[in-house]
C-alpha cells in the first residue's frame, strides 16, 4: 500500500494570518511595537558602544532642553534622557511579557479544570475567583510586594509577581467559559469514545480550540499590565526605571515654576505608541482569529 | 417480555436500560425501560422525535452518559458502569458516528491525525501513514487530501472522515446517531450507500438512529419506534411499514410524504393533536395518550408492556393485547 502525495491544506492559523495580513492597523501596530521593542533593547547597547555612559551624571548639564547632543534632553543629575527612556522601555516590555506569560499560564490551566471537570470542583474554584475579584487589586499587588523581603523588592521579580497574581483571574474565567462549551462538543465525545484520556482531550482537544481567544486576551493583558505598573510608579511601589515612573517624574516637573517638559513628553510617546500598537495588534487578531469573519 | 427479542448470540444487548437526569424541577426520565439485542450483521434502526431519548440510548452504549439502571452487554460482557482503563479495549469493538459533520471534528487537526487518533490511543502507534489512505479510500476521500483541515471539506465529505475515524479499530457494532440528518438529500443518498457498502464488506452490525421513517427503510432489517424514552413498537422493516400497530407509528408514517402528487393529495393523514408532557412530568398510564387518537379509559390507568402481538411484532398497545 503505498500512500500517496499529500496537498498541504491551510490551516486555520494559516488562514487567520492570510487574514490579519490585509489589516493595516494591525499590521502597521505590530511593526510599530517591533521598532519599539528594537530601539528599547539595541538602542542603549548602541549608544554605550558611541561613548556615553548611561550611568554616569553630570551636575551640569542637568535638566538641558532637547538638542543635537541630547536628543530628548537631560534629567536633573545630567543623565542622557533618551538612554533614561529606552532603559526604562526595556523593564515596561519585560513587565508586560512575563505578567502576561504568569497569567496567561496560570489562568489556562485553572481554567482548563475547573471547566472540564466541572461540579463541586468548578465551583469552589470559581469562587475563589469571585473572591478574589472581590479584593480591590491594588490592595492585592501591595499585599504581595510587602509579601517579599526588603532585598527582594529591589528587584523587579515582586512586581511581576504581582501583576500575573491579579490579571490571572480574568484568563482564568475567559477559558473556563471556552472549556464549558468545548466539552460538549461532539469531537470531544467521539474522543472520548475512541477510549482517550482526560489529558489527551484536555490538551489535544480542547485547549488548542482556545488558543484563539487567549492570545487575543493575552495581546490586550500586556498594555493593560503595563498600565498598571505605570499606575504603581505613580505610588511609588513601581519597579525600577520604567515608562510609569519616567511619566511620573515628569509630572512633578512641569508646572509654573518650572517646565522641563522633554521629561514628560518623550515617555510619554513611548507608551502611548506601544499601547496603541499592542491594541491594534490584538484587535487585529481577534478579527482573523474569529472563522465567521472568513473572507 | 424480553423472550424472543433477546436471543443468545446478540453483539449487543440491552436490558431495561434506564437513563434519569436530575434536574431542578424534577427527573428528567430520557430513557425508561428500553430493551433490545442486535445479531451479528443486523441494522437495527432507531427512530423517534427529538427528544424521545433515542441519542441517550446510543450516547448510554458508549459510556458517554452513566445509565441510572439496566444492563448494556457486549459480546455476552456487560460493560456498563466499568472504568475508563478497562473499558478502553472493548471500544475497538464498538463505535460511533455522531450527527454534526461541523461539530464532530477537531478544526485544529488534520484529517490524517483525526483518523490517526484511534491508533494513537490504543496500539500508540505514530507510524499510521498507509492505514489512514488505505481508510479515506475506503469510505471514498481522495487520501491526497490528508493533509488538510475540516473546514476545507464540505459537510458529506466530513461525514466520511468521522465514518474513517470510527472504522479505524475495526469495530464489530456501529451506532450511528442521525449520520445523515445534518446532510443535503443528494449527499444523504451517498452516504447511506457507502454504509451499505461498508456493513457488507466488513461484516458490520449498525444500530441505525434517526428520526425519519424514510432513511430508516433504506436501511434496516429491524425497526424500533421510541416515543418518551420507550420502545412502543419493534418489528421487522417490511412488518412495520406494511401493518403498524402502535397509533403512534401510524401516525408516523403517515407522516412522511409521498412523491406521487396524487396519492399525496388523496392520502388520509393522521395529524396528532395535542403537546408532549413536560420531560419531567410524572406519567401514569400510557405515555402516548395524550396525544393518541384512539385512547380510551384503560390507557390513563395502566401503561401497557411492550408485547408480541404475532411473531417478531412488539407493540406497546392496550389495544394489541390479546385478552
Amino acid at each position: 500500500m503505498t500512500a500517496p502525495v499529500a496537498e498541504k491544506g491551510t490551516s486555520l492559523w494559516a488562514d487567520a494570518w492570510r487574514r490579519l495580513r490585509r489589516n493595516h492597523f494591525a499590521i502597521a501596530g505590530t511593526l510599530m511595537l517591533g521598532l519599539v521593542i528594537l530601539t528599547c533593547f539595541m538602542g542603549p547597547w548602541l549608544m554605550e558602544l558611541l561613548g556615553h555612559d548611561l550611568e554616569r551624571t553630570y551636575p551640569e548639564r542637568a535638566n538641558l532642553p532637547p538638542s543635537f547632543s541630547d536628543w530628548f534632553g537631560t534629567d536633573e543629575l545630567g543623565r542622557s534622557y533618551l538612554g533614561r527612556v529606552l532603559i526604562g522601555g526595556q523593564m515596561s516590555l519585560l513587565i508586560g511579557l512575563v505578567a502576561t506569560v504568569t497569567s496567561v499560564v496560570l489562568g489556562v490551566c485553572y481554567g482548563a479544570i475547573a471547566g472540564y471537570y466541572g461540579g463541586k470542583l468548578d465551583e469552589v474554584l470559581m469562587r475563589l475567583v469571585d473572591f478574589l475579584y472581590g479584593i480591590p487589586y491594588m490592595f492585592l499587588v501591595i499585599l504581595i510586594m510587602l509579601m517579599f523581603s526588603d532585598a527582594a523588592r529591589d528587584s523587579p521579580l515582586p512586581i511581576f509577581f504581582a501583576l500575573g497574581m491579579v490579571q490571572w483571574l480574568t484568563t482564568a474565567r475567559i477559558v473556563r467559559g471556552q472549556v464549558l462549551t468545548l466539552r460538549h462538543q461532539e469531537f470531544v465525545l467521539a474522543a472520548r469514545v475512541l477510549g482517550a484520556g482526560d489529558m489527551r482531550i484536555i490538551f489535544r482537544h480542547i485547549l488548542p480550540n482556545t488558543l484563539g481567544v487567549v492570545v487575543v486576551y493575552a495581546t490586550l493583558t500586556v498594555p493593560a499590565v503595563i498600565l498598571l505598573e505605570s499606575f504603581l510608579a505613580f505610588l511609588g511601589l513601581g519597579a525600577g526605571v520604567t515608562w510609569g515612573l519616567l511619566v511620573s517624574e515628569g509630572l512633578s516637573v512641569v508646572n509654573p515654576v518650572q517646565s522641563y517638559w522633554w521629561r514628560l513628553l518623550f515617555p510619554s510617546i513611548f507608551l502611548a505608541l506601544t499601547l496603541f500598537s499592542l491594541n491594534f495588534m490584538g484587535d487585529g487578531l481577534r478579527d482573523a482569529l474569529d472563522p465567521r469573519t472568513r473572507r | 417480555m424480553s423472550g424472543a427479542n433477546v436471543q443468545a448470540g446478540a453483539v449487543l444487548a440491552v436490558t431495561h436500560l434506564k437513563v434519569h437526569f436530575p434536574t431542578k424541577r424534577g427527573t428528567v426520565k430520557a430513557v425508561d425501560g428500553v430493551d433490545f439485542a442486535l445479531q451479528p450483521g443486523e441494522t437495527l434502526g432507531l427512530v423517534g422525535e427529538s427528544g424521545c431519548g433515542k441519542s441517550t440510548v446510543a450516547r448510554s452504549i458508549v459510556g458517554l452518559v452513566r445509565p441510572t439502571s439496566g444492563r448494556i452487554e457486549l459480546n455476552g460482557q456487560e460493560i456498563q458502569g466499568l472504568s475508563a482503563d478497562v473499558m478502553r479495549p472493548l471500544r475497538a469493538q464498538m463505535q460511533m458516528v455522531f450527527q454534526d459533520p461541523y461539530a464532530s471534528l477537531n478544526p485544529r487537526m488534520t484529517v490524517a491525525s483525526i483518523i490517526a487518533e484511534p491508533f494513537l490511543i490504543h496500539h500508540g502507534r505514530r507510524d499510521t501513514d498507509p492505514e489512514v489512505c488505505e481508510l479515506m479510500r475506503q469510505v471514498g476521500l481522495d487520501a491526497s487530501m490528508r493533509r488538510r483541515y475540516p473546514h476545507e471539506f464540505s459537510g458529506g465529505q466530513r461525514q466520511r472522515v468521522g465514518l474513517a475515524r470510527a472504522l479505524a479499530l475495526n469495530p464489530a457494532v456501529m451506532l450511528l446517531d442521525e449520520p445523515v440528518s445534518a446532510l443535503d438529500v443528494s449527499v444523504q443518498a451517498q452516504v447511506m450507500n457507502l454504509l451499505d457498502e461498508l456493513k457488507r464488506e466488513r461484516g458490520l452490525t449498525y444500530l441505525f438512529i434517526a428520526h425519519n421513517l424514510a432513511v430508516v427503510r433504506h436501511m434496516s432489517d429491524r425497526v424500533a419506534v421510541m416515543y418518551l424514552g420507550r420502545i412502543v413498537e419493534l418489528a421487522d422493516r417490511d412488518t412495520i411499514y406494511r401493518a403498524p400497530a402502535h397509533p403512534y407509528t401510524r401516525a408516523l408514517l403517515s407522516a412522511v410524504p409521498v412523491p406521487d402528487p396524487v396519492i399525496e393529495r388523496r392520502r388520509e393523514r393522521i395529524r396528532l393533536v395535542g403537546e408532549l408532557p413536560s420531560p419531567t412530568a410524572e406519567i401514569r398510564g400510557c405515555p402516548f395518550r395524550t396525544r393518541c387518537p384512539e385512547a380510551f379509559e384503560r390507557c390513563a390507568q395502566e401503561a401497557p408492556a411492550l408485547q408480541e402481538h404475532q411473531p417478531g411484532q412488539f407493540s406497546a398497545c392496550h389495544l394489541n393485547e390479546q385478552a
